[in-house]
């Protein structure tokens, strides 16, 4: 069951992780970090709506957002980050707690299909462990899998597993469909949620694993996945190939170079059109947006500190942002890590750079767990900084 | 008088009502709405229109927040942002703005004469009650320090807003007018220039020529 906001679970959850607060348990860290503003879970309230990515973004898609006909038209037609995220609901039953933290602090691409990403949280690794052990318990040894792997391959094809899944680096293909009728938008979720089957071996508990393949419902009540005919054996044996497959090693991906400043003038109506009030003003917001949350990126959230920073206005974002360590306010046009690049493209070539797999530790990817700003764009930016910042 | 705030400002905004999760959203608060385009008329130079924007305003009015409005935004940061709007359009039209019906404007209750010094204090007293609690809120600094200059405290202001270039943390073409200005007036010819510079470069385009040209050096 899904904990609502004002009910007496949800304060008592709320009692239970400011009790525990002093310790930092895994509740408390799962309150601190957010996750459901993104992830519902059946352990966990969901925030008010203002605090909602997913649950705003599905009341636009649906037509249910208090907003006018045109507006909210305009809104459907671009929006496209954040409409289907993971829930955690029986996380306890799938995942292995170790893979869990890894993930946490180090996430990858996970879902091929899904344009949003686990974002680098601001966590410590005994952060990651404890948020890993709220949702799952302790690791038990790997049994060997009993099913047969050659098996599994033909059940993978004849069963349309590849109409959702990737199996990166497998021997795998499957371009038939399902063998039963999926509704259309069942199917448009399940492609995007669907994970890399090529994680699957750290990432779930293989006991579990062909008992879930078989009827995923009931480790998960809102999974996509539909439960496909099949018979416990073939279901093993499927289990058995996903866990043994031998698996090439991932491409090295390369991390794209900025453009060269454009010759021709840029002024900040351009800038703020194609990216900061398309992409960066959902988390930089003005102070007072949604019931005084100027988004994550301004006010606090995700366990990132209020960093004050506005991306809604020229004022706002000459006007920088808090140092995280010092609060002292600092400009984003100040060289970065490597004392050229602002640090406002710093941050938007960075998450390039996490998307090609190689972090930037020292700066986070912009925007955060979101597709990269095109190279493009970011050369607008880069322009109209070096040309003064011109209105 | 809601329902006549209500009138008044529709004519004035024709803005949609809209969930106040969205931006801008007003969904009714017209008190939100009022002060949104009221900083966007300042921003643009309409000073006495953007206080026209602010006179039904409870903070404004009656110099005290009354009752909020029905739907009002849980923004604690609405009545702050009102004054400092009315502030900024007396320092920037030189107190002149305090003439008609904004003469009624006060603040905890003392009606003020209407008068440029007065005003000016004023507008000045209400940026350094922003500035003792937002320390390092760039577009507070600057506003506190154009309401200095104003008043003629220029060393005082010179310091916040040097302070400010030097991080480069100036938001606002007017803060760099008036840094300009103090930099001229210390004899601080190549400052200056750099500051209008800053100032041409930070102005809408429109508002370059009368903000950043010199015309009104302290």
């Amino acid at each position: 069951m899904i904990v609502r906001p004002g009910t007496a679970a949800a304060a008592l959850f709320l009692v239970m992780a400011s009790a525990a607060n002093s310790a930092e348990d895994g509740a408390s860290l799962f309150a601190r970090f957010e996750c459901n503003r993104c992830h519902r879970i059946e352990r966990a309230p969901d925030p008010p709506l203002e605090k909602q990515c997913l649950g705003c973004h599905e009341r636009i898609l649906s037509g249910a957002f208090n907003a006018p006909a045109d507006l909210l038209s305009h809104w459907q037609g671009r929006l496209t980050s954040l409409t289907a995220v993971p829930s955690l609901i029986g996380t306890s039953k799938r995942f292995k707690r170790s893979w869990l933290a890894d993930y946490l602090m180090d996430p990858v691409d996970l879902r091929p299909a899904l344009p949003a990403t686990m974002p680098r949280l601001r966590l410590k690794r005994e952060d990651a462990e404890r948020l890993a052990e709220f949702l799952a318990p302790a690791d038990t040894p790997d049994p060997v899998p009993a099913g047969n792997p050659a098996n599994g391959r033909k059940r993978f094809e004849t069963l349309g597993c590849g109409a959702c899944h990737r199996f990166s680096g497998a021997d795998a293909s499957s371009s038939v469909p399902p063998p039963m009728a999926v509704d259309p938008a069942a199917l448009a979720r399940g492609i995007a949620l669907a994970p890399d089957l090529r994680y699957t071996r750290e990432r779930f508990r293989r006991e579990s694993l062909a008992l879930w393949i078989r009827d995923p419902a009931s480790f998960k009540a809102d999974t996509p996945m539909p439960a496909l005919p099949m018979s416990p054996i073939d279901a093993a044996d499927l289990a058995a190939w996903i866990l043994t497959s031998p698996l090439a090693q991932a491409p090295a991906a390369t991390v794209p170079k900025p453009l060269p400043l454009l010759e021709r003038e840029i002024r900040w109506p351009e800038v703020e059109e194609r990216v900061f009030k398309k992409i960066c003003r959902h988390c930089h917001a003005d102070a007072a947006f949604a019931f005084g949350d100027g988004g994550p990126g301004n006010t606090g959230g995700f366990g990132f500190p209020a960093r004050g920073f506005n991306l809604a206005t020229y004022q706002g974002i000459s006007s920088g942002i808090r140092d995280r360590d010092t609060g002292r306010r600092m400009s984003v046009f100040a060289p970065g890590p490597d004392g050229t690049t602002p640090l406002i493209v710093a941050a938007m070539l960075a998450r390039h750079a996490e998307i090609a797999g190689r972090p930037d530790s020292a700066v986070r990817g912009m925007p955060l767990g979101l597709p990269p700003i095109p190279l493009e764009e970011i050369q607008k930016v880069a322009t109209w900084i070096s040309l003064g910042r011109p209105r | 008088m809601c329902i006549l705030h209500r009138l008044v400002l529709a004519a004035v905004l024709s803005l949609p009502g809209i969930s106040p999760a969205c931006m801008n959203g007003s969904d009714g608060d017209w008190e939100s709405a009022a002060v949104a385009e009221a900083e966007k008329l300042l921003d643009e130079g309409n000073y006495a229109k953007a206080v026209g924007v602010l006179l039904n305003v409870p903070v404004i009015k009656n110099g005290s927040a009354g009752d909020p409005p029905k739907f009002r935004f849980d923004d604690p940061d609405l009545d702050a942002r009102a004054l400092r709007v009315a502030a900024a359009a007396v320092v920037r039209s030189s107190g002149t703005i305090s003439r008609g019906a904004f003469s009624r404007l006060s603040v905890n209750g003392h009606v003020r004469s209407g008068e440029r010094d007065d005003q000016i204090a004023w507008a000045k007293e209400i940026f350094a009650g922003d500035y003792k609690v937002k320390l390092d809120d760039p577009s507070v600094s600057s506003l506190f320090a154009e309401a200095l200059a104003a008043e003629g405290r220029r060393v005082e202001a010179r310091t916040i807003l040097e302070d400010l270039a030097q991080r480069d943390l100036i938001a606002d073409s007017y803060s760099w007018a008036t840094l300009a200005a103090l930099r001229n007036r210390a004899g601080d010819v190549a400052g200056r220039d750099a500051a209008f510079a800053k100032c041409r470069a930070s102005a809408k385009r429109l508002m370059s020529s009368r903000v950043c040209a010199g015309g009104s050096m302290q």
